[in-house]
């Protein structure tokens, strides 16, 4: 059945006559949507946006989960449209310095840019480890289409099927070896952890996907660290061993390095003062504290949290695309008039076929309470996260909607506590025919008292 | 030559549209009793041998009808989270709607949603799809149609 579906700014006739010049530094999810959202505020300046990705931004959270990924088949805008809404792309370019004083960008060749306002979506860069050998060909980060599309030509090349040793067991590095282990030899997960994603996750869901990965002929190489790469015996610039802290070594045709982002904010580091971690603080309409007329959104922004206005960096797709969206229209409407940013943060991934949700924030837990079942061969459980007997967040598999339901009673304010959760007197509901009815007195909906 | 022909067919679209004015037509989807506050229901309409789905929704006695996927993965938004300012949260990665708009609320959708005139009349559900022309065979209706993404996440 057709699904129609339309353009925020198709109904718009929009001009670029005016006077204003708005530049936004990164193609990502934060910088398109800003773009767009500046659009739709009826900004009628020029919009610039300059992209490191020699493409126009595209679904990003696809490169770690579909081995066949183009530009072309996972865009987020058709081209004709950008046309239409006047955002001017430019792509495969990076900006080099911030003139702050000036309002002026300067990009990788020199060339100078004015803008009235400026969008910092740099996004994250990813690391290499700093060790020898990890510049060997066939040694792959996993954030770009370049990356994703070396990974896929790299495991078409190799004689016979493929070795993979992937480097780190959070998100990227799990959804790798997911999107890997069908098409290669092996695939090990080399990591320091005890469990994979046990610092988001926790050991006890960490533990279902490790279960899960194994039944998908995943191996683990837990608690150990990676010394160094070496080449092929017969090929001296391609990796052919991982070296490990024990010193034992693993054979490896193809690595991929899933070692976390560092936020991409050299360009500035002159002009802006830089947090700990290399992000920008802003506030919650997401301007950079302390000046005038620059905004960050994205993985670049240490932002305060929804409900306790603690300083928090989420390197989320949802959190991304969304501050982009605000940060657009704060750019153009008066600042009586701004938005803050106070969504609950909310991601997903795709593991082997199953879908996890995960909503709220839990920086730090001391509590996780599983309901459900994770031990059977089709886990379907929810597990929340909680501290000083708050629940923060929630993780859930097999369970929709209960992630989604969960996230709107954090966004309305409501609290659970760990006590309701364990004792099973209260429980989130999740049959949705109900969730529409009792979602009307906010303090009866979700929670159903059992006896 | 593709140029070309797309061009004639707008000119011959705006040909028809001159002569016959937007067509508007009207589409029997329930009955007001079908749904109660707080409540979603898919129905179904067809358009010049083309179903359409349409999600109706009830909130403080009004009604309302949009898309019935939703414009991120197209998961299925009846089975999604209604609030009573008409936020619609979607079950699978929490892209939010507002219902009585289509608009978008919270990421990760892109594309609105899209968003048709309700009528009531003898307790019975209408909506109005809006046409922006129409040619020998093809209908062609006033929006985008979104890129479609295959498989479920």
């Amino acid at each position: 059945l057709e699904n129609p579906t339309k353009a925020a700014c198709d109904h718009l006739k929009v001009s670029d006559s005016g006077a204003e010049h708005f530049v936004i530094i990164g193609g990502g999810a934060a910088g398109a949507l800003a773009a767009e959202s500046i659009r739709q505020a009826g900004f009628s300046g020029k919009v610039t946006v300059v992209s490191k990705e020699p493409y126009l931004p595209i679904d990003r959270i696809k490169l770690s989960k579909f081995l066949t990924s183009q530009a072309d088949s996972i865009r987020l805008y058709q081209p004709d449209y950008l046309e239409k809404i006047k955002v001017n792309y430019m792509l495969g370019r990076t900006a080099s310095q911030l003139n702050k004083n000036n309002n002026e960008i300067t990009l990788d060749d020199g060339e100078t840019i004015k803008y009235d306002k400026l969008l910092i979506a740099t996004g994250g860069e990813p690391r290499r480890l700093p060790i020898p050998g990890s510049n060997l060909k066939n040694v792959f980060v996993l954030r770009a289409l370049e990356d994703t599309q070396g990974i896929a030509r790299a495991m078409e090349k190799v004689d016979g099927r493929p070795r993979v040793v992937i480097i780190g067991a959070s998100f990227i590095g799990i959804e790798a070896a997911a999107m890997l282990s069908k098409s290669a030899a092996s695939v090990t997960v080399v990591a320091i952890e005890t469990v994979p994603l046990e610092r988001v996750l926790g050991t006890e869901v960490g533990k279902v996907i490790m279960r899960l990965a194994q039944k998908n002929k995943v191996d683990f190489r837990l608690e150990s660290s990676t010394k160094a790469f070496l080449s092929k015996d017969d090929d001296s610039e391609s990796v052919g061993k991982v070296v490990l802290l024990d010193e034992t070594s693993l054979e490896a045709d193809i690595v991929v390095m899933g070692v976390g982002v560092r936020p991409a904010t050299d360009f500035v580091k002159d002009t802006l003062p830089i947090e700990a971690d290399g992000s920008l603080k802003v506030d919650s309409k997401l301007k950079v504290i302390g000046t005038a007329n620059i905004f960050a959104a994205g993985d670049v922004a240490s932002y305060p949290h929804y409900s306790t206005a603690e300083s928090i960096r989420v390197e989320h797709w949802d959190v991304a695309q969304q501050q982009g969206r605000i940060a657009g229209h704060n750019m153009v409407v008066p600042d009586a008039s701004n938005t803050d940013y106070k969504s609950v943060p909310f991601f997903f991934t795709l593991l082997w076929g199953k879908s996890v949700r995960y909503a709220g924030y839990a920086g730090l837990y001391d509590e996780v309470i599983i309901k459900g079942d994770v031990e059977g061969d089709t886990p379907t459980f929810a597990a929340y996260y909680a501290k000083g007997g708050k629940v923060l967040a929630v993780a859930t598999m097999g369970m929709d909607p209960l992630a989604v339901h969960f996230s709107e009673l954090l966004r309305v304010g409501m609290t659970l506590t760990s006590e309701e959760i364990r004792s099973g007197k209260v429980q989130m509901h999740f049959d949705f025919n109900n969730i529409c009815l009792v979602s009307f007195g906010y303090r009866s909906i979700t929670l159903k008292t059992l006896d | 030559m593709s140029g070309f022909w797309s061009k004639g067919q707008t000119a011959l679209r705006s040909f028809v549209n001159s002569a016959f004015g937007q067509q508007t037509t009207r589409h029997l989807v329930g009955n007001a009793d079908d749904l109660k506050d707080g409540q979603m229901k898919e129905a179904t309409f067809t358009v010049a041998d083309r179903p359409f789905k349409v999600l109706l929704s009830r909130i403080q006695g009004q009604y309302y009808a949009t898309s019935h996927l939703c414009s991120h993965y197209k998961a299925r938004l009846v089975t999604g989270t209604l609030t009573s300012e008409g936020r619609l949260t979607c079950p699978w990665h929490a892209a939010c709607f507002n219902v009585k708009t289509g608009d978008i609320e919270e990421a990760p959708a892109i594309p609105t949603l899209q968003k048709y005139n309700v009528i009531i009349e003898d307790d019975k559900i209408y909506i109005l799809a809006e046409l922006a022309g129409i040619m020998p065979n093809t209908i062609l209706l006033k929006f985008r149609i979104g890129e479609s993404y295959k498989g479920s996440m």
